[in-house]
């Protein structure tokens, strides 16, 4: 678990910075961040199905 | 609900909106990064299953009300801190047509994958299928912080600094 963690982290700052960066400098920059939360709010209410 | 957040949103000045995101951004990188080194934090919510007795009203009823209360989300159980995200981002973002779709894609993940349970893939019964999916929550919840401090960051670049 504890790697998983670390790779989540990892991975999480990375798309963080990316999305972020890519949001802020390309053409049309907001539709990367817009792309992003669109998909992290159908991973968050897929992930809700784990609730009891 | 999205629209309406977003036409709500939309009368908000925008200093404000961008000051309230950088909040939101801060405390998303807070949380999610305490959630991901290992401390809980519990999620403020009503923490409730859907009113068991909708079932006896029909069939259509009970779809319909099931459904609006998983989709709506604060009406049942949360679970992630990640579900702040969405109203807020509608508020935030202040366009109608924005806040619709991102709830509308909310509840839209949230209600259909109802259809993988009464159809479960890969020759598993449904049982099966629930056993597995309950026991990954730990994994889901890491995934959850995950993107809490993904899009914190990502915010903050794109508006805090």
């Amino acid at each position: 678990m504890q790697s998983l963690t670390t790779r989540v982290l990892s991975l999480s700052v990375v798309i963080g910075v990316v999305v972020g960066g890519l949001a802020r400098i390309a053409p049309r920059g907001e539709s990367w961040l817009l792309a992003s939360l669109g998909l992290s709010v159908v991973v968050v209410a897929l992930a809700q199905q784990t609730l009891p | 609900m999205g629209a309406i957040l977003g036409v709500i949103g939309s009368y908000l000045s925008l200093e404000l909106r961008v000051a309230v995101a950088t909040m939101a951004g801060l405390v998303a990188i807070f949380v999610g990064g305490l959630e991901l080194s290992g401390r809980s934090v519990p999620v403020l919510q009503l923490d409730r299953e859907t009113p068991q007795q909708w079932v006896h009203s029909g069939p259509v009823k009970w779809a319909f009300w099931n459904g609006a209360s998983l989709g709506l989300g604060f009406t049942s159980r949360l679970g992630f801190w990640f579900w702040y995200v969405v109203p807020l981002a509608a508020l935030l973002i202040g366009q109608p047509m924005i806040g619709a779709g991102l709830y509308g894609l909310y509840g839209a993940a949230r209600g259909w994958a109802v259809w993988l349970f009464l159809r479960p893939p890969f020759g598993l019964s449904a049982d099966e299928l629930d056993a597995w999916v309950m026991g990954r929550f730990s994994t889901a919840y890491l995934v959850g912080a995950g993107q809490l401090l993904a899009v914190g960051i990502a915010v903050l670049m794109v508006i805090g600094f």
